[in-house]
């Protein structure tokens, strides 16, 4: 390779939950996406030939130009821990096996072949048979708690911190300890299969009548309905020593042997079955959710107290997507032994892609550590001009800004005058959060928002919170965030003022994004519109999409999901769309979309 | 003539081969349910039997960390899937 050609990396997180692909250009991240956002299946396990295709025309390049495919885990050690198991829980876990052995022999012992394979699909290059060329240069399989420490180490810019990892489970780890000094991450550490705090959330998530990897933030939304009555009930399934680590007594899970999370030994020392998706969330539900979650922030507690004993330092970063759980982020900050908490936005598996890169690149390029990552919004974006073009072909009424501060000042003005806006701008964001780019937004002091936005608006169960967005400079005046930024809507803390009714959780916290000029000057301006009118920082921020979707990704789809809710404005960068002006019936025929039953 | 009688014998060799593959499928899946059931009930089986014996002279732990072991930290050793 020359010296003055760039190095590209592109990175992979797939066959699981949450498919994604990043590239990494010279150690900068400079392009990533969620697979989900373009195939519009929520969690999407598949292949990202969507995301690998974004991401290689975001660089102008194609596949001949990499340097490598970096992948977010190692399969056989996977494939190795799932025959332990099997050998541990023999014979009880024979239609487990079954199933399992069915996905691991038609695809996944394959990796490598399906990963070549599906890449020269995406390159388009077609041999004289008219069969797509695999892909041929070097892959390399980063295990996957070392992604997910190097995803949050090396974009913190820290120069030397602690690494705490928290998931369900990747190839055998559950939990590990990183240590990170300049460009070298070491794993020092590791709490293996089946002992799990992940998977200990997602049993009682499971238990609760959610779905399992995907409604653990729903039950972190239940908990402060509750109240934390059946915390020893829930420590007498878990063995706690004295360094913190723990072990779930098998006894109560079926996660290992099953194809269900919890045993009925689980059921009968609750005394209740399994809630049915369907039924009717009571007090008990409640106090169980909130008794869940105390437990699990008590046991990240120990966690990162006994990281900090062992490996000491003032900086500490977490990842995995236990660290999606705002409300323990919120206590490690304030209780917790370290100064200086990252946690990077795309803590779950999705953001294991950009961790693959980012250690292999620290392998190729051991120079010490540069910026990483300079912002999160890495997906793509649409210009005004095919944006209008949509409009104009589509027939629909708009009004065109011309400047970016006339855009801020009406927008602002639409929010004060209290209506609820779908703002669509720039690039989409990575990670689980909508962060001001494909948002939702609304003004956070008329309580009606609350449940309108829910119902009416995301189609989603009315004890669902909503996120504030707050202008960083203003973020510790409203919320007791003492000194510290929250700029991907990663920690909890409390309201100190009481007339923000749709953003304050039952136990006046909330979720908070505090937004800098630096991070994403088009979204600040709008709430530094908004506050010159009415003299409050804070907006509503929930994703722009409905309940049961992704996050939308285009205007397109943007439009859609306006015209299928009672939005009262869509935003599509400088074009202002107005609810009164069109007629939604009209579109919903012409886009052939579904009509909700509320509709 | 002779063009319809071939046309109706490609139809039917068509559909003879699509009603072999439906078949193949099905005897397909329960010989791989049958071999799977071998590999569990006797070598996964003997193999499980071992590790109880082993099981019955283990310690209780008192910490459920441990180091963690081969680090990949070169490119060749990643490279690697295992």
């Amino acid at each position: 390779m020359s010296d003055n050609k760039p190095t590209y990396l592109l990175g992979l997180a797939c066959f699981y939950h949450d498919s994604s692909a990043c590239l990494l250009k010279d150690g900068v991240v400079i392009a990533a996406a969620q697979e989900e956002r373009f195939t519009r299946i929520k969690h999407d396990e598949n292949f990202p030939e969507y995301s690998v295709n974004y991401c290689l025309e975001a660089a102008d390049i194609t596949l001949d130009q990499l340097s490598g495919v970096c992948f977010y885990e190692k399969p056989l050690w996977k494939f190795e821990r799932l025959l332990l198991t099997y050998i541990q829980e023999w014979p009880r876990g024979f239609f487990s096996f079954l199933k399992a052995m069915r996905a691991w022999l038609n695809k996944k012992l394959w990796m490598e072949h399906i990963i070549c394979k599906e890449l020269g699909k995406v390159s388009g290059i077609k041999n004289k048979k008219g069969k797509s060329v695999p892909y041929s240069g070097k892959i390399y399989y980063v295990p996957h708690h070392l992604s997910h420490a190097a995803s949050t180490y090396y974009p913190s810019n820290f120069k030397n911190a602690t690494v705490l990892t928290v998931d369900g489970v990747g190839e055998r780890s559950t939990s590990t300890i990183a240590l990170g000094e300049e460009q070298k991450l070491t794993l020092k550490e590791e709490i293996v299969f089946p002992d799990s705090l992940g998977l200990l959330y997602s049993a009682f998530t499971y238990y609760l009548g959610f779905k399992v990897n995907s409604g653990e933030y729903k039950v972190m939304g239940l908990a402060p309905y509750g109240t934390a009555r059946y915390t020893k009930e829930i420590e007498a399934l878990i063995e706690i020593f004295a360094d913190g680590s723990f072990r779930l007594k098998p006894e109560f899970f079926a996660y290992r042997y099953g194809l269900k999370m919890t045993s009925s030994k689980f059921a009968k020392h609750f005394g209740r079955p399994v809630r049915n998706t369907d039924d009717e969330l009571t007090q008990w539900h409640k106090d169980m959710a909130a008794s869940l979650q105390q437990v699990a922030e008590e046991l990240m507690l120990n966690l990162v107290r006994y990281a900090h004993k062992q490996y000491g330092g003032k900086n500490l970063c977490l990842s995995g997507g236990v660290a999606l759980n705002c409300v323990a982020n919120g206590r490690i900050v304030r209780e917790g032994p370290f100064k200086n908490v990252y946690i990077f936005p795309a803590a779950g598996d999705a953001g294991g892609s950009v961790g693959a890169t980012l250690y292999v690149n620290s392998i190729i390029d051991p120079k010490p550590k540069a910026k990483s990552i300079e912002t999160i919004y890495l997906g793509p974006k649409f210009s005004n001009q095919m944006i209008e073009s949509f409009l104009q072909d589509s027939g629909i009424k708009y009004d065109k800004i011309d400047t970016a501060a006339d855009r801020a000042v009406k927008v602002g003005q639409l929010l004060a005058d209290n209506n609820v806006i779908g703002l669509f701008q720039g690039r989409m964001e990575f990670g689980p959060r909508a962060l001001g780019n494909r948002s939702i937004i609304a003004d956070p002091r008329k309580p009606e928002n609350w449940k309108r936005v829910n119902i009416k608006i995301k189609f989603r169960e009315d004890f669902r919170p909503f996120a504030p967005s707050v202008m960083a400079d203003k973020a510790q005046d409203i919320f007791d965030l003492r000194g510290v930024d929250s700029p991907y809507m990663l920690l909890t803390a409390g309201t100190k003022v009481k007339d923000l009714p749709a953003i304050t959780h039952v136990n006046s916290s909330a979720r908070i994004q505090t937004v800098s000029a630096e991070d994403n000057k088009p979204y600040y301006d709008i709430l530094s519109a908004f506050n010159d009118l009415t003299n409050c920082p804070v907006v509503i921020n929930t994703s722009l999409n409905v309940r049961g979707e992704p996050i939308v990704w285009d205007h397109i789809d943007a439009f859609k999901c306006f015209i299928r809710t009672d939005m009262d404005i869509l935003v599509l960068e400088n074009f202002i769309i107005n609810a009164e002006e069109v007629d939604k019936n009209f579109f919903k025929t012409k886009f052939e979309l579904e009509v909700f039953a509320d509709d | 003539m002779l063009i319809f009688e071939m046309d109706a014998l490609k139809t039917f060799g068509k559909k003879l081969w699509k009603g072999w593959m439906w078949f193949a499928e099905k005897i397909g899946w329960i010989n791989q349910q049958i071999l799977l059931g071998v590999v569990y009930f006797i070598f996964i089986g003997i193999y499980a039997l071992i590790y109880d014996a082993i099981k019955l002279f283990k310690h209780k732990p008192e910490t459920m960390w441990r180091e963690f072991e081969h680090q990949p930290e070169t490119l060749e050793a990643l490279e690697k899937q295992f």
